[in-house]
């Protein structure tokens, strides 16, 4: 199996890219932001820090997942490293399997220092550690699975499209997946039988994003509960999965002489 | 560079031991396919255990519809649709949510349906069909606060003539006949105002209170609006009039 290798060369390549370091150093300005905003809110502070600071760690996340997972690929493809990269013995599966496992590495580094970031913050907010700051954990694991969800259909377009498209197809996938429960409120709500039809499909095909946003809930001091946190991240393994298999499909049907 | 026996011995054995490739044609599909599959599945499930959610009440985020006009650089229309679109989802959210629970429509309950209807005539000062909204519905809330939206409406589509309509039914509704009758008067005056628009404001001074008339300014209300919640709403006073008209009057 060639995965551990290519998913820990990827994650070295991308631990290298300046971007990566820009948007996680914003995301922790944003925090140390929200600590100052939080100690104008009377009464609020709490609330404020967990808010902004997961809302900075899920938009600079996507911005990350989606501006290195649309280079994964067309990367390799635009220097011409794929021809030698294939040219070894290691099969395109493997190869579109340890780039994204090597992302989804860098990714879970990203979301790990700004929640660290929180949790500091949090501390420094109620003069001490409390057990009502775990109630943190869960919602970043779900916005690592949101993470994780967006690369996967970010490496997707980077299988059949130049790197500006795939940006735009995974910022849309990203937005509509976000407003996933308007579009089963239309499926269940539109007079006319082919909106009815198109809004359930869109709605199972493309990811439900919004099962993943907790932010609301843990600011407000709810946990959100085990059994949700496991539906969640089997619904993510399943997506990620299904988008893999159709990266590899197309993949493998690609010729790069 | 050519490749080696030993690169090419390698390649043979991965590929014979990986279960990826025993079809590669099928295999990447049947997986795609099952696993797009198991993730509907897990939706529906989370759907389906998901049916009473919290009563959380909806919140504002974004109460001054001035800010959001800066925040919209420059796209303050498409913003302003949208926050009718919520306005309406909203509306029809909290009806379907009463209904559910068997209780009569209050709109009175509807704490958001002021500001969400000022900020989307903030962004939008030309969106009629805002203001005939709150013109129907914002009495229920707040009776002058749905004069004054009215006269703004006005104020921003002056050869409207049918926010003088909306002006004259909501001032009746608060039994001000007077105010009324002027509102239709100034109305009747505009460019595509219809004939009836002259005869209300003599209805008006002469019957306001009457049912006869209450009876006509549903039925014109209706018969104007392409709203679908203030048709229904017109048809339910109007089936009220009627059953109202038949009931035996006890002191005759």
């Amino acid at each position: 199996m060639k995965i551990i290798p290519i998913a820990l060369n990827t994650f070295r390549e991308s631990a290298r890219d300046r971007t990566l370091y820009n948007l996680a150093l914003l995301a922790i300005l944003m925090i140390v932001a929200s600590v100052v905003m939080g100690r104008i809110a009377a009464g609020q502070e709490t609330k404020i820090i967990i808010d902004l600071g997961l809302s900075a760690m899920t938009v600079f996340g996507v911005l990350i997942a989606i501006l290195l997972g649309i280079g994964l690929v067309s990367k390799e493809i635009e220097n011409g490293a794929i021809a030698n990269i294939l040219s070894k013995p290691v099969r395109r599966s493997e190869f579109i399997l340890g780039k994204y496992f090597g992302l989804c590495l860098t990714l879970f580094a990203s979301v790990a220092a700004p929640a660290a970031a929180i949790a500091l913050a949090l501390i420094y907010a109620q003069d001490g550690v409390a057990a009502s700051q775990l109630r943190l954990w869960p919602a970043v694991w779900l916005i690592f699975l949101e993470l994780a969800v967006i690369t996967a259909v970010a490496l997707l377009f980077s299988c059949f499209s130049s790197p500006a498209m795939s940006a735009m197809g995974a910022l849309l996938i990203f937005l509509i997946g976000r407003w996933s429960p308007d579009l089963k409120l239309l499926a269940e709500t539109s007079s006319s039988a082919v909106a009815q039809a198109v809004s359930r499909a869109l709605y199972h095909l493309l990811p439900n994003l919004a099962n993943f946003n907790y932010v609301n809930e843990t600011a407000r001091g709810e946990a959100a509960p085990w059994r949700m946190v496991a539906e969640n991240t089997a619904y993510a393994v399943f997506y990620i999965a299904a988008m893999l298999a159709a990266a590899v499909l197309i993949f493998n049907r690609r010729d790069f002489k | 560079m050519s490749e080696t026996e030993e690169d090419r011995g390698s390649r043979i054995e991965n590929k014979s031991s990986a279960i990826f490739d025993l079809q590669p044609s099928l295999t990447w599909p049947i997986l795609l396919v099952v696993f797009l599959a198991l993730s509907v599945a897990a939706q529906n499930w989370m759907d389906s255990r998901r049916r009473a959610p919290l009563p959380v009440e909806e919140t504002l985020y974004i109460s001054s519809g001035e800010a959001l006009k800066r925040a919209s650089l420059g796209f303050d229309g498409l913003m302003a649709d949208i926050y009718w679109i919520r306005t309406l989802l909203y509306f029809g959210g909290e009806f379907e949510r009463q209904r559910d629970a068997n209780q009569y429509f209050d709109v009175s309950r509807l704490k958001l349906l002021e500001p969400l209807l000022d900020i989307t005539v903030e962004l939008d000062p030309k969106l009629i069909a805002a203001y005939r909204f709150g013109a129907v519905f914002l009495p229920d809330i707040d009776a002058d606060t749905a004069v004054r939206f009215v006269e703004r409406g006005i104020r921003n589509n002056p050869d409207e003539w049918r926010l003088y309509q909306d002006l004259g039914f909501v001032l009746w509704r608060r039994n001000r006949f007077r105010e009324a009758a002027d509102a239709y008067a100034r109305g009747s005056g505009l460019q595509g105002a219809p004939a009836w628009m002259r005869t209300m404001p003599a209805l008006m001074l002469a019957k306001g209170g009457e049912r006869e008339t209450a009876r006509a300014m549903f039925l014109r209300l209706h018969e104007e609006s392409d709203d679908p919640f203030i048709k229904q709403v017109c048809e339910e006073q109007l089936i009220l009039l009627q059953e109202q008209k038949q009931r035996p009057n006890p002191q005759s």
